[in-house]
């Protein structure tokens, strides 16, 4: 990338290199849920791996020597890195297949143990389970990291075209999907 | 496969994908005007826009989760550059003392993992290829040249040391060892060194919170509480299985699951739930109810632990703005959030309110928040304010001089937020109601000698305001206490959520505990019934005498969680019992314990009273209470027992229910008022302006005050309730005061003359007497106001103006712009010593959750710009409101005024449009 934007960066304050704690509190704050909901999709459900994954990145943010190595989006990087760690953890466990450049979800996401998660948030997720993980991963990003496209991209490393598209496919069979099940 | 909806018409092909972009505010601005032209005409596509826009919505509206307080201690702990845990005093940061072990040993997990976190991920080749060990051991190798990685870690640490202040004591040892020990995560090269010398260590970062100990605590509550007075072999409830010889261990409330890493498994940050030691460490009952009860609560995953209401709270948010979303096509995402059956998302018409605007919100929403910034037609600039910022504005006296609201006597809120902060989570905003939260905590008010209320009032500048000739005005109602000995016989029916949600928690298990606490204070000619619902409600119990207490504590024994929750049949039948079996010289109630989520039968608030209304007799008072945190849904029970006669409590552990069930049984049951209302009436001479701080919900319209079929709060023995409004004092009049300004000066306006030691106004409280069903008044002058401080008035008014102050901190109130932790963890510091000690430790500790949860986070340019178009919006509306009052002689000053108003305003949007375009541009 030869054009960065620092707009947003946390490091962009001038007369500072460092992540202030004020920054990565907020960073924290505003991140954590997305990215733990995101880990977790990418993880079959594993929350527990998934904390592991997002903590890790949480990390290597905090110890990032080369501020700029986060580019103009925060958000994107932190994604970036917990996809990294989940990829990781899911090779090295071999516990599913993985092919180049997509996310495998061997298993649907372990039902939510508790007995009240409404009706709705189950249909939800019922939907979201139908899709195609590649069209998931992307559609999760988006609405539940609010991502921009361009960070999406970045993420999952393909083309800003692919992601419109996937997110596309994705939003339309999830509305689909829930008119069916009459939640629409 | 073809993406197109089936619904869409031929011609709307080339849109279909444009649609979801521009439903997700991805749209080019070369494609905007397109797509929003035919929107606007074609109907086939709105509506695939307003279901995929909301499907989106959907899909980000889940329940929020957080890291677990290990995972966040760690992170803080790489934030600190490794600050040797033993170095910090003790009194700055008890925590570290308890936690040092657990933080070495994350530091050293952490820099384990920091050697694989070493490069950018965007620089790093595309992860699909080579994420083996090999690889990332060879990358690390390459990544810097190897040094002395001990002495490296060592000076690092040191460093962090100097850095913050600390002395450097006897444990260079453990640092070296630290060093010694991740020395192969430590090669981490000069770069890492350089950046951590430019990262302050982090203090209020979430750090290892002390291995909560809350079986200690709460075995000390129940032995303090309860050890003495069960009777002795008396065995409320016995061992049911085979648990035998288990009474007195406590289950270790350590991670069950062992996980991998500091970061922990399911529950590993979440304090363990009390009640679940409380029943294994009943003194005298060996063995408790159930092994199942002692399950510890790591094992459950996190997420069953968050709050429905937190859901709930996440999509009344998510849909906040949707009001302003659905102007091309209203409805269709209405229908869906009401549809019958569906749960309903937000329980407030927050749609089109501005407050709690965040960066979160779309760029869509954003575009369009701008034009909601402004006077809508009809609207008052003080309906404005509370649409913008959802606090009560300070109103001029010469508006309004009087205030009037029916008395809240509820505490839930206060608990309930306490349960989401020791959870580590914000409470969301509606959450918090202020007057909860002062009511909640105790004024030590004398009880009246005679009558059945004693009116207390104080005048103190206000700490927190940030203004100058502010006064905090604490008005206090004390209602006479009846000794234990006078009180009529109890007829109770307990209506009990028997439903699977209850299991969660051992929410079940925290009702039996406090029903076995309720009747060691019942007296052998009161009488219990049982009620429980499931997906049916059924009897479980007839009207007992507590005489026969063995029999009501086998029926107690028998209670289990499973099915729904049909509340809605639970509180008819209760109610039906209640009314059968009305004993007319007695005080009759029915008490409701449930998680709150009614989901079968009638679910709402109006239509469950309504069947319960039509069968009840008058007579019959309504507690309810909300157990456990996981889905406590505050507003329906709040509103039950709002409209039920009633009041409503939240149990978040065992020793909440010592404090209801056993210290203040005669203010949870005895009623001497009905529909107790206040009137304040102000002084237009001296007050210029007033707010009243919460009871924004409560409010009644002034005439309506002498109107007795007004429902309004009720009112037990002993029950004090405070309502709380912030003042200004007329300046000349304050001058006056602190002897700047000589002798008073006449107002501008021509009012009365200032006189300072003149009563700021007149305080009247009505309400119904319970026994004699008339209908009583008092009355009592307010204080004049003094130069007093804040530090040198009763302590009491000291601990009410904290708990304002960190309610609207947690608010994100309007008002709490001026306040800060420091200022309010100095003055909660002054009553350390007090009457209200345990208090104000209390309030602290909650304040040191809420900034570790992220209080009052960073605000981007483009919230902080809309701050501005709020106030400048408000004031011009104040300017013009007044200039209509005033009339035309003054209007081209006032006009001159609005001028500017508009120009600034037009600046201020263009300044927001210009951050989204960046914005947009960037995206």
């Amino acid at each position: 990338m030869s054009s960065r934007e620092l707009g947003d960066s946390p490091f962009s304050e001038p007369g500072r290199n460092g992540l202030s704690e004020e920054s990565l509190s907020a960073i924290v704050a505003e991140h954590q849920s997305g990215l733990l909901r995101y880990a977790r999709q990418v993880l079959g459900g594993d929350a527990s791996r998934a904390e592991d994954a997002v903590q890790e990145a949480f990390c290597a943010l905090v110890r990032q020597p080369d501020p700029a190595a986060t580019l103009d989006s925060v958000a994107a990087w932190l994604y970036r890195v917990t996809r990294n760690r989940a990829l990781d953890m899911i090779r090295k466990e071999s516990r599913m297949k993985h092919r180049e450049g997509q996310v495998a979800v061997a298993e649907p996401i372990a039902p939510d143990e508790s007995f009240e998660i409404a009706e709705r948030d189950r249909e939800i997720q019922r939907v979201l389970e139908t899709l195609d993980p590649s069209l998931r991963e992307v559609l999760v990003l988006k609405t539940q990291g609010n991502l921009s496209y361009r960070e999406i991209a970045r993420v999952t490393d393909t083309s800003l075209a692919t992601v419109s598209q996937l997110v596309h496919r994705g939003l339309a069979a999830v509305a689909r999907g829930l008119r069916a099940a009459d939640v629409l | 496969m073809s993406t197109l909806d089936p619904e869409l018409g031929n011609g709307c092909v080339e849109f279909d994908e444009q649609i979801t972009h521009y439903a997700l505010g991805e749209i080019s601005d070369t494609d905007r005007p397109r797509i929003e032209e035919h929107l606007l005409s074609c109907s086939a596509c709105r509506n695939a826009f307003d279901e995929r826009r909301a499907a989106a919505a959907f899909l980000a509206s889940g329940e929020p989760v957080a890291l677990s307080a290990e995972a966040g201690a760690a992170v803080a702990v790489a934030a600190a550059g490794a600050t040797p845990p033993s170095a910090t005093p003790p009194h700055s940061r008890p925590g570290w003392a308890r936690s040092s072990i657990a933080a070495s040993i994350l530091i050293m997990i952490l820099l384990g993992v920091l050697g694989l976190m070493e490069r950018s991920p965007f620089e790093a080749s595309p992860e699909g290829s080579g994420g083996t060990e090999t690889d990332v051991a060879k990358r690390e190798a390459v990544s810097s040249p190897p040094q002395d990685s001990s002495s490296s870690a060592a000076s690092m640490l040191r460093d962090a040391k100097v850095r913050s202040g600390e002395k450097s004591t006897s444990d260079s040892g453990s640092i070296s060892q630290l060093g010694s020990k991740s020395s192969r995560a430590m090669i981490s090269g000069p770069s890492s060194e350089e950046a951590l010398k430019n990262l302050s260590p982090v203090v209020d970062m979430p750090v290892v919170k002390p291995a909560a100990d809350p079986s200690l605590l709460t075995k000390k509550v129940i032995q303090d509480s309860l050890g003495t007075k069960v009777p002795a072999g008396t065995e409320l409830f016995r061992v049911s299985g085979g648990a035998s010889g288990e009474g007195d261990r406590v289950q270790p409330t350590g991670r069950a699951s062992g996980s991998s890493t500091a970061g922990g498994a399911g529950g590993a940050g979440l304090p363990p739930v009390p009640s679940d030691s409380t029943v294994a460490a009943r003194p005298s009952s060996p063995g408790a109810y159930d092994a199942r009860a002692r399950r510890a609560p790591s094992s459950k995953k996190p997420e069953a632990l968050r709050a429905y209401g937190e859901i709930l709270a996440d999509s009344a948010r998510t849909f906040k703005n949707r009001g302003l979303l659905l102007r091309m096509s209203e409805g269709k995402v209405e229908r869906a959030r009401r549809a019958p059956g569906k749960p309903v998302l937000g329980t407030k018409p927050t749609d089109g309110y501005l407050y709690g605007y965040s960066d979160r919100d779309d760029s869509y929403s954003r575009r369009i928040v701008i034009d909601q910034i402004r006077c809508l037609p009809g609207e008052t600039p003080n309906m404005m304010f509370f649409r913008f910022w959802g606090d009560n504005p300070f109103l001029s006296t010469l508006d309004e001089t009087m205030s009037t609201f029916g008395l809240d006597v509820d505490t839930a809120s206060y608990s309930l937020v306490r349960n989401y902060l020791r959870k580590g989570h914000l409470p969301p905003r509606d959450a918090i109601r202020t007057e909860e939260f002062v009511n909640a905590l105790p004024s030590n008010y004398a009880a009246p000698i005679n009558g059945d209320f004693a009116i207390y009032t104080d005048l103190v500048p206000s700490e927190f305001s940030g203004e100058q000739n502010v006064y905090v005005l604490k008005i206090g109602v004390k209602a006479r206490e009846i000794a234990a000995n006078d009180r009529k016989p109890l007829s109770l029916t307990l209506v009990i959520d028997e439903s699977g949600s209850m299991q969660q928690g051992s929410r079940l298990e925290l009702v039996k505990q406090s029903i076995s606490t309720l009747l060691t204070q019942l007296k052998p000619n009161d009488t219990v019934a049982i009620v429980t619902f499931s997906t049916h409600a059924s009897q479980l119990l007839a009207p007992t005498p507590v005489s026969e207490l063995e029999k009501i504590a086998a029926a107690v024994r028998q209670l289990k969680p499973d099915g729904s929750t049909n509340l809605d049949q639970g509180m008819t039948l209760g109610y039906e019992l209640a009314t059968r079996h009305f004993r007319p010289e007695g005080i009759n109630r029915v008490l409701v314990f449930s998680d709150g989520v009614a989901n079968t039968g009638r679910t709402t608030a109006d239509a469950i009273l309504a069947q319960v209304l039509e069968r009840r007799r008058s007579g019959i008072f309504l507690n309810t209470y909300g157990v456990g945190m996981g889905n406590h849904n505050d507003a329906l029970l709040e509103q039950l027992a709002d409209r039920g006669d009633g009041q409503c409590a939240y149990l978040d552990d065992f020793s909440e229910a010592v404090k209801l069930f056993q210290r203040n049984i005669m203010s949870s049951f005895m009623t001497i008022a009905k529909d107790a209302k206040v009137q304040v009436a102000f002084d237009r001479g001296i007050v210029r302006s007033f707010r009243q701080i919460g009871y924004e919900n409560r409010a009644i319209a002034h005439q309506d005050f002498r109107n007795d079929a007004v429902d309004a709060g009720e009112v037990n023995a002993g029950h004090e309730v405070v309502a709380l409004y912030e003042v200004e004092i007329d300046p000349h009049v304050a001058a006056h005061l602190h002897g700047l300004g000589g002798a008073p000066s006449a107002p501008a306006s021509g009012g009365p003359q200032p006189n300072p030691s003149r009563s700021i106004g007149q305080v009247t409280l009505r309400y119904r007497q319970v026994d004699t069903d008339t209908v009583a008044e008092t009355q009592r002058a307010l204080p004049s106001p003094t130069t007093a401080n804040l530090e040198s008035s009763p302590e009491h008014v000291r601990l009410s103006a904290c708990a304002v102050a960190l309610a609207e901190l947690l608010r994100a109130s309007h008002w709490s712009k001026a306040t800060t932790p420091s200022r309010l963890r100095e003055v909660l510091g002054s009553l350390s010593t007090g009457s209200f000690s345990s208090e104000s430790r209390e309030l602290t500790e909650l304040l040191d959750l809420a900034m570790r949860q992220g209080l009052r986070p960073v605000r981007s340019a483009f919230v902080q710009t809309l701050e501005q178009l709020k106030l400048n919006r408000y004031h011009a509306e104040k300017v013009r409101a007044l200039g209509e009052k005033l009339g035309t002689e003054t209007t081209a000053g006032l006009q001159e005024q609005l001028k500017k108003f508009e120009q600034q305003a037009k600046s201020l949007e263009e300044q927001l449009r210009a951050l989204l375009e960046k914005e947009g541009k960037k995206g």
